[in-house]
């Protein structure tokens, strides 16, 4: 937990899409998720402080919400970069070479599994099984699915990702 | 009436082609069952026919569907909200046929979930599909749009008098939200842990009210059945099976694909003819038959057929229905220490066996596996297949972890002791 | 064959269960060994930790039979289990092994070593030997606070913590984090436990990961240290503590279960607050004035002369006590005569104790226990938020609220035990609360319905629900009078005003007419304010009237400090007309500092003593800690006195249960006393030993200072073993459980002690309740009316002198709504001058958006502030930006 990394607070938009997402839940607790992602959605990753805000948004203890938080994978609680490369580390995709896909990104840009590269580009993380197997290896990056990666593949996205 | 399809499942879905809108669905004869059903059937006859018709629960756990629903009380008996569950989190390894249906065809789905729900009583429905299906999001928010404009959702859907809305929930990942009832949790904004059972979702599910889950591919069969009858559905199987199913092979063949195909199909036909055998150079060692819950099948075991029964009466289970195949060129050990590395990684820490003893399983197998092992881990990894076997945890994630182990230690003994013995994986 | 009992068959052996238990419950009865985690009898079963394995067979014919959970299975009769079976056996020394993987082994360095739940079970299992030899997982610890420390890689993952925290005690700042074996116990950011039931972790917990922070300074066994049964001296609800100590010095306290009281809980008040017998404020030793003035140091023989000499006098008024045991005040009252004892209360706190024996006494309105308003199906809270006055009945009213309807429970087949399922039901379908206080209240979060009324609408209120049950109308707009009276045993809280606590009693009495098992529970200030109301003394403002009507007497104040029961004027307008001040206390107070004659007595755990909680329960706590140096209690040294001024013959009170019946023949109300006195015997091995037998170096403990072995300490009035001879009563007198594979606090859950329930002086009858009078309302004071606030870290007197509770208490404020603070243009945090009476204080403001309009809530008893005539009119002077606040 060393990167500390404080964002704004909160805008007016996302309090209102925050709002609106408790107006269309059964209950408040229910929206959570939601409403984690929706903010992650244009900040990377949920600061304290941010998570803090929606908490009292919501309407639930902090302790709750962070409960939530971090329980899935899903939400990052910690600085990411901007592309976040989610390298399917499931059986087929092992199989069929994962760990090499792995240690040319780690050649390539130096980040291990959980690590973001020093310029900001991009974070690997290893995700379950991304429904993909008949192209493994696959992964996402930044909501894009890919199939039947290759060094290649990783290459390219390197080489055309601008810096932040 | 049309001939019927013997593939319906993925009639509409060809690869290639783009996903049929609403218009090209009900081109294809879709929504004919819902509107040929909504307020001139009575709920309890689409229960009973789904019940004729032998249709099995597709998530996994292989319940059948007509006896689950037959355990929620009715609307008179039970007042108040009831809920009807999509569990689309597709997230056990190997498996990758929910996606092919929601992506594919998304109308089909909804089409599922309108005659479900009616013959449920429920007028709310979700569907919980994992957060990394993004295209899958799309299509079934769009073809809900689409549904509700045409009338088919929303209120006194196409005059009946029957009221149904779905919502789809992302899920923020964790494979455990694929357990019925941590998937419950998780719609409620919990911790996605498990419940206790019983009382079970039927009784006590959702905000504590009837509630209902099924796998994607068990509501997609429910059109079919509606609109051709459970005895039409029972004669697309073969060998003993009942309907079609969506099987799958991914690992060293030459075209991993998922398939429809008669319940019954046998895993050799599969491999060798669908999925084009095994890539060149490449022999099959054995094959996880329905994802990474389920045991190993050794390569001489190819031959029977994918149903539940045959599967269980060889000490593995039917699971999701999409093989995972072991070739000669994986070492076993490392194969099912990645397989413990998962089930390690996605338990949700309630209870203490398999959340501390799958880290241990782990934690021994990659020690084999680099050759640090010691002769008492096999006692120990043996002694763990039987207590974090079924019954012993809280819910099924750790039994279905020690499936492949067993069988594992069974099979690939001889590699076990080699790795222990010489102090190396051959294979690296 | 009994049919309200189960049998089961449990490895051959036929057990009895009651209908209801699960199969846990039912062997643990019946004192069978099984192990677990992350059940407990309060909080139920959720099934987690798979510790409780048992073979279940279906039916004589079945020899494979089936592992469950115990905790999960209902016991039914006829049932075939074994807990011997080898599969299960091994499958629970596994459960042993998989959660030690990341456990540190640190018991020799561990606060519980030798108490901990986990040490019990593993050698319960008998587990030896651990195979895991992988890195364990770690965690770093966070900063809770002044009353716990934490030590995260002690946790086993059992749950209760969060289970307790959150859903049992409604605390929202603390929770589970992460997932798989990475899950983390904790807060959201290091900082204070804010729920006043954090200290319950100690022993919720199974290991050591939640340390009693205090107790840690001062560290000692469990097994070597006193431990004596006692009671909380810090409110009215008079939980049952055991308080523990070693070489003389006060160690610790932890619960001691009571059924109908406290159960398995402790508020941090009690667990942490009892510290002020340690604390420097302490009054060490006597202190006389003479020619330079007060404050030298007399030993007590020379004290108890010179209160002789005052006796002797014949012109003496004593002032009695709320802190202070029955026997302090029966002795000073017999010393002093009943014309001349006054209870040492305000008007206003008078009035409300003698209203509360009205209505226990005189109109016989049953009266709710903490356990009874657990299980009750409707609350109504009228006046006061309990959860500062008596955390303890706050938070059994939280578990009546948060606990599903029978009916909720019922449609879905969920017996109450299944701890999430229940909480689950009761969704949608919540058991009634209902407040109507003038302020908010610390019990909203979990109500139905919250009215903010002011006192006098409360009062018209509390009349219309009279009205609605006695008439029901359709046109009831707080519908409250329906929601009582479909409840079956719906109970009434009350407090704050006397009136409004007679129109409650005549509620419950509407209720009872109607059939309907309705209970009242009184609110009332301080440990013994009931038991000092049977004195029926007039209050302190009687005293102080006599003072200034006759010739100066000599004062006697019996542990109290007067400067916090009276505004500073009326006190010393009136003191200083007075012959001489003698004062007997365990602590220096501003009432100390000024007398004539300051005596040192003994603490409530330096004594014997008997408290009278708001039920009207009477119970008995023993001298607990032992030295050298003992001050003795207050009552020896009346008697002492006494004696000496030829006012008692030489023999009198020679016992504490002499003393007991010489109170009981002056106040009949008192008499049930007696039956308190437990049996003894001379027979000192027959006595409940306070000594653990592992109790070590007994003979060496003073070696520094002396190697003879010093004679064991006697205390002729306890029925209490000084030593480690004795037995192991099960009863409430257990001082500690000692047994193979039970030496946690846990243990209680297996030797489940018929807790001595003391003795209720108003038992309830059967019979419908008198109703009461109303009086007229007061006429409408002018201005704001200023209401007194409780804390329960900073209003009680003793608890303040604890180190750890003073670091908790808040600053002093004056709540009020935002609209009235606009109209005096306060924002919140403004520091204000309140002027109530002739006696002004700063408070800083809290905005409380649902106050009733035209109130203000003052907290109250700060430290070093006189009494505040409360309720009673404010004004408020905002004070200049410039000045100091
Ligand atoms: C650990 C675990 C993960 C599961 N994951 C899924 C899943 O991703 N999708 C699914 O449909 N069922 C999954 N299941 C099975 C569900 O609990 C449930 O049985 C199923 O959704 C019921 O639907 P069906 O009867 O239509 O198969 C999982 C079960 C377990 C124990
Ligand atoms: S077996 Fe236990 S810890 Fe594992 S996922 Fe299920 S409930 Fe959670
Ligand atoms: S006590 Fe039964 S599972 Fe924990």
């Amino acid at each position: 937990m060393s990167i500390v990394e404080t964002q704004p607070p909160l805008d007016p938009a996302e309090r209102t899409e925050i709002r609106n997402l408790l107006r269309h839940s059964p209950t408040a607790r229910a929206a959570a998720i939601d409403a984690l992602k929706l903010v992650q959605q244009r900040r990377r990753y949920i600061a304290d402080d941010i998570l803090t805000e929606i908490a009292h948004l919501l309407g639930l203890p902090v302790a709750e919400l962070d409960g939530i938080a971090t329980f899935y994978n899903l939400i990052y609680r910690k600085p990411v970069g901007q592309t976040v490369i989610l390298l399917c580390d499931s059986i087929t995709c092992w199989i069929t070479g994962r760990d090499h896909l792995a240690q040319h990104i780690e050649r390539r840009i130096g980040i291990k599994p959980g690590e973001t590269s020093t310029d900001g580009r991009f974070t690997l993380l290893p995700i379950v099984c991304l429904g993909h197997c008949d192209h493994a290896p696959a992964m996402m990056a930044n909501d894009v699915l890919h199939g039947d990666v290759d060094p290649a593949t990783l290459d390219a996205m390197f080489d055309t990702t601008p810096l932040p | 009436m049309k001939t019927p399809p013997d593939r319906p499942l993925t009639r509409n879905i060809h690869r290639g082609a783009p996903h049929f809108d609403i218009a090209a669905y009900e081109r294809a004869d879709g929504y004919r069952a819902v509107r040929d059903t909504l307020g001139k059937t009575e709920p309890a006859a689409i229960v009973h026919m789904v019940a004729e018709s032998g249709l099995a629960g597709c998530g996994g756990g292989g319940f059948p569907t007509g006896r689950k629903w037959q355990l929620m009380p009715g609307a008179a008996q039970r007042p108040g909200p009831r809920y009807f569950v999509v569990n689309a989190d597709e997230m056990e390894p190997g498996t990758f046929k929910d996606r092919l249906l929601l992506e594919g065809d998304p109308h089909q789905m909804i089409e599922g979930i309108i005659l479900s729900a009616y013959a449920l009583e429920a007028n709310l429905s979700y569907i919980f599909v994992r957060g990394e299906y993004v295209t899958a999001i799309e299509r079934l928010n769009t073809a809900i749009a689409e549904a509700t404009a045409a009338g088919l959702l929303g209120q006194n859907i196409l005059g009946s008098g029957y009221n149904l809305s779905i919502h789809v929930h992302a899920g923020a990942g964790r494979y455990i939200c694929g357990e019925e009832t941590a998937l419950l949790n998780a719609l409620e904004g919990h911790r996605a842990i498990p419940r206790a059972k019983p009382p079970f979702p039927q009784i006590s599910g959702l905000w504590g009210c009837p509630t209902i889950v099924n796998n994607v591919e068990t509501i997609c069969n429910i059109p079919h059945i509606v609109r051709y009858g459970a005895a039409w559905y029972r004669s697309l199987g073969i060998n003993g099976g009942l309907g079609t199913k969506i099987y799958g092979v991914s690992g060293r063949v030459n075209h991993p694909g998922a398939f429809e195909l008669p319940m019954g199909t046998t895993l050799r036909d599969m491999i060798e003819h669908h999925a084009g055998g095994m890539k060149p150079g490449y022999e099959l060692r054995a094959v996880l038959p329905g994802g990474a819950s389920t045991g190993f099948l050794p390569a001489d075991q190819l031959d029977v057929s994918m149903t539940a029964q045959t599967m269980a009466a060889h000490g593995t289970r039917l699971g999701t229905g999409t093989a995972i195949v072991l070739d000669d060129h994986t070492c076993p050990i490392g194969f099912i220490a990645n397989l413990q590395q998962f089930f390690a990684r996605e338990s949700c820490g309630w209870c203490a066996p398999c959340r501390d003893g799958l880290p241990w399983v782990e934690r021994i197998l990659k020690s084999i596996e680099a050759g640090t092992g010691v002769a008492d881990d096999l006692d120990t990894l043996e002694d763990m297949t039987g207590n974090l076997g079924p019954g012993r945890t809280f819910c099924a994630l750790a039994p279905g972890a020690m499936a492949s182990l067993q069988t594992g230690l069974r099979y690939f003994s001889a590699e076990f002791t080699r790795h222990i013995e010489t102090r190396t994986c051959a294979w690296t | 064959m009994d049919l309200n009992h189960l049998h089961l068959d449990v490895d051959r052996t036929i057990i009895t269960a009651q209908p209801g238990q699960t199969v846990l419950e039912a062997c643990l009865s019946a004192q069978l060994d099984l192990p677990y985690f992350c059940w407990h009898p309060a909080l139920g079963a959720v099934g987690a930790c798979r510790q409780c394995a048992v073979k279940l067979f279906n039916g004589p014919e079945d020899h494979t039979g089936q592992i469950v959970m115990a905790c999960m299975t209902p016991a039914t009769s006829g049932m075939r289990l074994s807990i011997t079976d080898p599969a299960t056996a091994q499958f629970r020394d596994r459960v042993i092994e998989f959660v030690l993987t990341n456990h540190p082994h640190d018991c020799p360095v561990c606060d519980v070593g030798g108490e901990c739940h986990l040490q019990d079970m593993t050698a319960l299992v008998k587990h030896t030997q651990r195979r895991y030899r992988f890195t364990k997982r770690t965690h770093l610890n966070q900063d809770l606070g002044p009353f716990i420390r934490h030590e995260m890689n002690r946790c086993i993952g059992c749950y209760r913590c969060v289970r307790f925290y959150r859903d049992y005690a409604g605390g929202d700042d603390f929770g589970v984090f992460g997932a798989n074996r990475n899950i983390y116990f904790g807060r959201a950011t290091p900082g204070t436990l804010e729920s006043e039931f954090a200290g319950n972790l100690v022993e919720v917990c199974p290991t050591g990961v939640f340390v009693d922070k205090p107790f840690a300074t001062r560290f000692r066994r469990k097994w070597d240290m006193r431990a004596t049964p006692s009671i909380c001296p810090h409110c009215a609800v008079g939980c049952n503590i055991t308080v523990q100590e070693r070489e003389g010095e006060f160690r610790r306290v932890v619960n001691r279960h009571n059924a109908a009281l406290n159960g398995y809980f402790l508020c941090d008040r009690g667990r942490f607050g009892i510290d002020f017998i340690r604390s420097p404020a302490r009054l060490r030793r006597s202190t006389q004035r003479d020619a330079q003035g007060p404050g030298t140091p007399v030993a007590i023989p020379a004290a108890t002369a010179a209160l002789a000499e005052l006796l002797r006098t014949n012109n003496v008024i004593g002032i009695g006590s709320p802190r202070a045991s029955l026997e302090a005040n029966a002795a000073l009252r017999l010393l002093v005569g009943p014309a001349h004892f006054y209870a040492g209360v305000s008007d206003h706190d008078a009035d409300i104790i003698a209203t509360a024996i009205t209505i226990l006494r005189d109109a016989a309105v049953p009266i709710a226990t903490p356990a009874d308003a657990a299980q009750s199906d409707a609350v109504l809270i009228l006046g006061e938020d309990p959860s500062d006055i008596a955390p303890i009945l706050a938070l059994s009213l939280r578990q009546s609220a948060q606990r599903p309807t029978s009916e909720a429970l019922a449609i879905r087949q969920i017996p109450a035990w299944n701890d999430s399922a229940a909480r689950r039901s009761a969704f949608g379908s919540p058991t009634p609360l209902i407040i109507a206080t003038p302020m908010s209240t610390r019990l909203d979060d979990c109500a139905t319905t919250c009215h903010r009324i002011a006192p006098a609408a409360l009062l018209t209120l509390a009349a219309a629900i009279k009205t609605q049950l006695e008439h029901p109308s359709p046109a009831d707009p707080t519908a409250i009078a329906a929601t009582l009276r479909r409840a079956s045993a719906p109970v009434i809280v009350v407090g704050g005003d006397s009136a409004l606590m007679r129109a409650a009693a005549n509620i419950v009495t509407t209720l009872r007419r109607k059939g309907i098992a309705a209970r009242l529970s009184i609110l009332l200030p301080e440990a013994n304010s009931l038991g000092l109301g049977l004195f029926g003394a007039p209050p302190l403002s009687a005293a102080l009237a006599a003072i200034q009507t006759g010739t100066a007497p000599h004062v006697i104040v019996l542990e109290n400090d007067l400067h916090r029961r009276c505004e500073t004027g009326p006190l010393e307008g009136t003191f200083h007309r007075i012959a001489s001040l003698s004062v007997l206390d365990c602590i220096e107070t501003p009432t100390t500092a000024t007398a004539d004659l300051a005596i040192a007595v003994g603490s409530f755990a330096d004594a014997d003593g008997t408290t009278v909680n708001q039920e009207g329960r009477a119970q008995r706590s023993f001298k607990a800690i032992f030295s050298t140096d003992d001050a003795p209690p207050s009552w020896h040294v009346l008697r002492n006195a006494g004696i000496a001024a030829g006012r008692l013959d030489a023999t009198a009170w020679a016992t504490h249960r002499e003393l007991i019946d010489a109170m009981a023949a002056n106040i009949p109300d008192l008499a049930a006393c007696r039956a308190l006195w437990p049996h003894t015997h001379d027979n000192i091995m027959q006595r409940p030993a306070t000594l653990p037998h592992r109790y070590s170096s007994r003979t060496a403990v003073n070696a520094a200072a002396n190697v003879r072995e010093p004679p064991p300490f006697t205390n002729p009035d306890s029925p209490l073993g000084p030593t480690m001879e004795g037995l192991m009563p099960r009863s409430g007198l257990m001082p500690h459980v000692w047994s193979p594979g039970w030496n946690s606090v846990q243990a209680n859950l297996k030797f489940p002690s018929a807790a001595e329930p003391g003795v209720m002086l108003f038992p309830t009858s059967a019979c419908i309740p008198t109703e009461l009078p109303l009086p007229h309302p007061p006429p409408p004071a002018p201005g704001i009316l200023a209401l007194p606030i409780r804390r329960v870290f900073g209003s009680d007197e003793l608890s303040n002198l604890a180190q750890a509770v003073a670091s908790r208490v808040g600053g002093p404020i004056l709540r009020v709504n935002p609209a009235d603070a606009a109209t005096h243009g306060l924002s919140a945090g403004t520091r204000v001058d309140c002027t109530i009476g002739t006696t002004t204080v700063r408070r800083a403001i809290a905005l409380d958006p649902a106050m009733a309009a035209g109130v203000a809530g003052l907290t109250i008893g700060v430290q070093g502030e006189p009494g505040l005539p409360l309720p009673g009119s404010l004004t408020i002077t905002a004070i200049h930006p410039g000045e100091p606040s």
